[in-house]
């Protein structure tokens, strides 16, 4: 199937709505970074899990794969590197007692950070993204241009999708020197096209008198009990 | 040529009704092709005026002119009997007043949400967020596409684009609308849907002036036809004729 981050952000199932949820993401995510306590980091990290496999199922499971590449060798890194009392002696790596403390608190906080950012990805679009940054007074040309260059992403990806498809059925991928010379003619004909498009749709714009203002719109906000449970409970975690 | 044309007139029979868009003998050039030279073209207030012509022919470049997309090289556009100007503030004026339903949706459509896309030619007009919320609302039901105001424009199908970008014209209530081949790319339902769009913009007292090479179309709602042929209008009248239509490559075969 067909999935993109697109869909599953309209597809995921929301609690917690509107601006709100951006906030609430966002102070979530303040209060676990700034956090020196290890239950704040497990506690956010099984709500934020069980709020984003709630929201998206799989989805939350199969994208958490991906930062785990990286995220478990640096860990490993951080568990040998570290000097101290040497409690097992591995081939040539020692691993000290500090070592395994810096790497699980590195880990869990890294973990639960991601799953907070993950919720946010999983269920909020750009454009509720920005509905709620302007909510913060963020200036209008940001968000005009936020707007702006949003939408010229899914013209690209919708004309890189669409050349993508032509060399494809042509047989634009037989073998490795085709792809190479076939990849650079894709390039360039994105480059092309964006310029053409790029052109009509400031066309477009202007045909609708564009006077540099784009239009934003706010859900309205629910799920406060939630957020606020949660938060509350983050920030007990903190002071513990 | 002129004694086509002449033919056209008496055919059209009410040359002497007043204009509300025309243009007068308008010149323009891509680089250094002539694309348009020297094109009369008159639309009648409150009727839906069909442009016809091959591939080719200059139809968009004509229509690009109604709205000030396009400055001519020479002539000049008239609406309301009034010469367009150039500067920023008439222009405004004149795209209120002329709407444009672009041939591609996807090069209309500038916003990422339907919401968004339909909301912006009334918060460019300066409205505010409660009557556009209202409008907004109005519109999709009008389009027929009630519940879509968060749906991302990437993710529709080819004739709820075209619906949007219908709407996101309609919203702006101009008293001309102007649909570059509204019907390129939709099946039976589609090309029925916008049948009925167009009757009801007429019963809302809107002037209509439609591109298409969508002759079944073109009959359904056509007041006046207009043909377009090497950068002049040729043809003006109520029926077309047959010799004009095979010289002009108009797909006729059903109506012959
Ligand atoms: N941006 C441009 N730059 C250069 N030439 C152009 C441009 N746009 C159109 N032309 C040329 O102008 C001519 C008229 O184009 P136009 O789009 O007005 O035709 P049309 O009657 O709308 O055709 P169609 O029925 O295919 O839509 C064509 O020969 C085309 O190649
Ligand atoms: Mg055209």
């Amino acid at each position: 199937m067909h999935e993109t981050f697109e869909t599953v952000q309209l597809n995921s199932r929301k609690v917690v709505k509107g601006d709100l949820r951006v906030f609430f993401a966002l102070t979530s995510l303040f209060l676990t970074v700034l956090s020196q306590n290890i239950h704040t980091y497990v506690l956010s990290l099984l709500i934020f899990s069980v709020l984003s496999y709630q929201a998206a199922g799989k989805v939350y499971l199969r994208i958490l794969r991906i930062p785990m590449y990286f995220l478990l060798p640096s860990l490993f890194v951080v568990l040998i590197v570290t000097k101290g009392e040497v409690m097992y002696k591995l081939w040539i790596f020692e691993i000290s007692k500090e070592g395994v403390n810096l790497a699980i608190i590195t880990g869990l906080r890294a973990f639960a950070s991601l799953s907070i950012l993950l919720y946010l990805i999983l269920t909020t679009t750009i454009p509720e993204f920005v509905s709620a940054l302007r909510k913060l007074r963020v200036p209008e040309f940001i968000i005009e241009i936020a707007v702006l260059i949003y939408r010229c992403i899914q013209i690209l990806l919708d004309e890189a999708e669409r050349l993508n498809n032509a060399a494809t059925s042509r047989l634009g991928y037989v073998n490795k020197r085709r792809f190479v010379s076939t990849a650079a003619l894709l390039a360039y004909s994105i480059f092309l096209k964006s310029l053409s498009r790029s052109e009509k749709m400031e066309r477009s714009m202007s045909a609708r008198c564009y006077s540099g203002k784009m239009p934003v719109r706010s859900e309205k906000s629910s799920g406060w009990a939630i957020a606020i449970l949660v938060l509350i409970a983050i920030a007990i975690g903190c002071l513990i | 040529m002129s004694d086509l044309m002449l033919m056209g007139l008496k055919l059209g029979g009410d040359y002497m009704v007043e204009a509300m868009i025309e243009t007068i003998d308008l010149w323009y050039a891509y680089d250094t092709v002539d694309i348009l030279k020297g094109v009369n073209f008159k639309a009648e207030r409150g009727k839906i005026t069909l442009l016809l012509g091959r591939n080719g022919a200059g139809k968009t470049t004509l229509l690009l002119h109604l709205n000030g997309l396009l400055k001519p090289i020479k002539g000049e556009v008239r609406i309301d009997g009034k010469p367009i100007r150039y500067d920023k503030k008439s222009l405004i004026e004149v795209r209120r007043k002329v709407g444009f339903v672009f041939q591609n949706p996807d090069d209309q459509i500038v916003a990422p949400t339907v919401w968004q896309e339909i909301a912006f030619g009334l918060k460019n007009l300066g409205m505010d967020d409660d009557e556009i919320e209202i409008k907004v609302k109005k519109a999709l039901e009008w389009v027929g596409l009630a519940g879509f105001e968060n749906k991302l424009c990437n993710l529709l199908s080819g004739g709820e684009k075209k619906r949007v970008s219908i709407a996101s014209v309609i919203v702006m209530d101009p008293e001309i609308v102007i649909l570059d081949e509204p019907t390129s790319g939709l099946d039976g339902f589609g090309v029925k849907n916008v049948v009925e769009m167009v009757k009801r913009m007429k019963e809302e007292g809107k002037t209509l002036i439609i591109s298409t090479h969508d002759m079944d179309f073109a009959y359904e709602i056509a007041d006046k036809f207009v043909i377009m042929d090497g950068g002049k209008i040729i043809y003006n009248g109520k029926t077309i004729p047959e010799d004009i239509a095979e010289r002009c490559g108009l797909r006729l075969w059903r109506c012959r």
